[in-house]
């Protein structure tokens, strides 16, 4: 085991951030997005040895944390938020205009289906192709651009970020 | 592919307030696998015991004998108490799960024709809460109160209200009261009173015998005017701001004004006055100068935590919210917990803390737009539901 930590060690040092902000934008909640992350990397570790040989083990990382999602929002008590201590330090920044922006955007995706979102969060945000998308959710290639366009569309029709967008182009 | 939305998207998220370390996740897989032992040897030792009679209780549902685990204790308390107007006052009262913004029960009064009282709910231990009921009629335009009771009600491991029971001595008869502190053990009650035209006091209740001990002001000298009660010294000593105003002519130790003061022996009872300085608010300084519109003392009494309003440079009205820590001793901040940016103007709603200090809930943003209802989570605001505070009035956990 200690023989792959490093390896994994790095892997996490790399990649939590992008994996956290992934998992923000499926659940709407840093508290969880951060438990999300650190259950499929306590469930990737075991298996790192094999999953390093993969071409990109990420996708496997990203799997477990799709499916670990999914089996939370089948659950009524989605356990434990985790323990904080006293603050630290301040938020810096117009944050009144970042909160609206985060209560709209996360209001949206929060109105888009389960697997709509992890398409729409995957393809869009962390870029991976239809076909890496559809390894992650292990679904067609053809139900993840089907998905796909019904999520923009629903996206695109919503106020909240119909809006955003508009000002975003100005 | 769609870089709108991309950056839509990553303006939304922002960067995770914390870090997933290494040493988390070792430290995960390690109780994972503990888990899966302990799961193991209770499925050995279950199979072996078949054919021993297994005491009942055993199987009891989880939060069937009342009160959240201790486990939540370790993080930011499973359910809030909050109200909420829907329509029009004076709203509704419920119970919410905080990871799931579920509502998962209604806080009623139990006493026939009485309401819950503004802000009227005081946590002691994040499954324990007081409720201040009261009775009133119609005097007139105003409403007089015509009775005041104190309730306490626990929460089951599933959020749910287990009954009321009226507190020893909770009968205050015709006063009126706001919000109240209780100690985390649940032992003592604070409670701000007025009746009449008579000036305010403190009440503090022992919730186990029922004593009443009263601080009051004395006509004719210095009148305090006490809010914000909160306790220190884990439950020993009891913090307030006051607002002092000096008799005509002039008392020679009176110092009028914004000032922090605390009662060493709050159980005893006597005169307001002779409660001890802690700090002026003259004396503050940096972040936590401003209108102070909310406060407390951290349960260890090592430093207030202010809620300061400020003015940008050059404007008029109120644009920045600070919740700040500071020295008791000096008025200086020793930390900004929070700054919020409201541009011209604040909505503010509440502000609240668990009995531990720890967890502090703030409902306040700009004047128009979302009100972000959170609470303070590393320098941010971790969303409570719903996440726009604009019709909550109070919350407490």
């Amino acid at each position: 085991m200690d023989a792959q930590v490093p390896g994994f060690a790095q892997f996490v040092a790399a990649r939590e951030r992008a994996l956290q902000r992934t998992a923000w934008l499926l659940t709407g909640d840093w508290a969880l997005a951060e438990d999300l992350v650190q259950t499929a990397l306590v469930r990737a570790w075991p298996r790192w040895d094999r999953i390093r040989h993969r071409d990109d083990p990420e996708i496997y990382v990203r799997r477990v944390m799709l499916n670990t999602w999914s089996t939370w929002t089948r659950r009524r008590w989605r356990g434990e938020k985790p323990a904080a201590d006293v603050p630290e330090h301040a938020a810096t920044g117009d944050l009144a205009a970042e909160v609206a922006v985060r209560l709209a955007v996360r209001g949206a995706l929060q109105s888009l289906s389960q697997r709509q979102r992890a398409v729409l969060v995957l393809r869009v945000y962390d870029d991976l192709s239809e076909a890496q998308v559809a390894e992650v959710l292990d679904c067609p290639a053809g139900t993840v651009k089907s998905t796909m366009s019904r999520a923009l569309a629903q996206l695109r029709a919503d106020p909240r970020v119909a809006d955003l967008l508009e000002r975003k182009v100005r | 592919m769609d870089p709108q939305l991309r950056d839509l998207l990553q303006t939304a998220v922002g960067d995770p307030p914390r870090r997933v370390t290494i040493e988390a996740v070792r430290r995960g897989v390690a109780r994972r696998r503990r888990t899966e032992w302990a799961t193991g040897t209770a499925a050995v030792v279950l199979l072996a015991g078949l054919g021993i009679v297994l005491p009942g209780h055993l199987f009891a549902p989880r939060g069937s004998t009342g009160g959240v685990s201790s486990s939540a204790a370790t993080g930011a308390p499973r359910y809030y108490v909050q109200t909420i107007i829907n329509q029009q006052p004076p709203g509704v009262t419920v119970v919410r799960a905080t990871a799931t913004g579920k509502v998962t029960d209604t806080v009623r009064c139990p006493w026939p024709k009485s309401q819950i009282v503004d802000e009227g709910v005081a946590p002691a231990d994040g499954s324990t809460f007081f409720l201040a009921c009261q009775r009133s009629r119609r005097a007139g335009p105003q409403f007089v109160v015509t009775g005041t009771r104190i309730y306490w009600f626990q929460l089951t491991g599933l959020g749910r209200i287990q009954g009321y029971s009226l507190v020893p001595g909770g009968n205050l008869g015709p006063v009126s009261t706001f919000r109240m502190a209780a100690t985390p053990d649940g032992t003592q009650l604070a409670i701000p009173v007025t009746q009449g035209k008579a000036p305010p006091s403190v009440l503090v209740l022992n919730t186990r015998t029922g004593a009443h001990a009263v601080w009051r002001n004395i006509p004719g000298t210095a009148q305090f005017g006490p809010a914000d009660l909160s306790w220190a010294r884990h439950g020993r000593e009891l913090a307030f701001r006051v607002t002092v105003t000096c008799p005509p002519g002039g008392a020679g130790q009176c110092v009028s004004g914004q000032q922090w003061r605390v009662l060493r022996h709050p159980a005893t009872g006597g005169q307001l006055a002779s409660s001890k300085l802690l700090v002026l608010k003259s004396q503050f300084t940096g972040h936590a100068l401003g209108y102070i519109n909310d406060s407390m003392i951290t349960p260890d009494g090592s430093a207030l935590i202010v809620v300061a309003l400020h003015s940008p440079r050059g404007a008029s009205t109120p644009g920045n919210i600070d919740v700040v820590k500071v020295d008791p001793a000096t008025g200086h901040p020793i930390r900004v917990l929070l700054h919020l940016n409201t541009g011209n103007g604040v909505s503010y709603e509440f502000f609240s803390s668990d009995p531990s200090g720890r967890f502090m809930i703030l409902d306040a943003g700009p004047p128009q737009g979302a009100n972000p209802n959170g609470w303070i989570d590393h320098g941010r605001l971790a969303l409570l539901t719903p996440a726009n505070g604009r019709n909550v009035v109070y919350e407490a956990w």
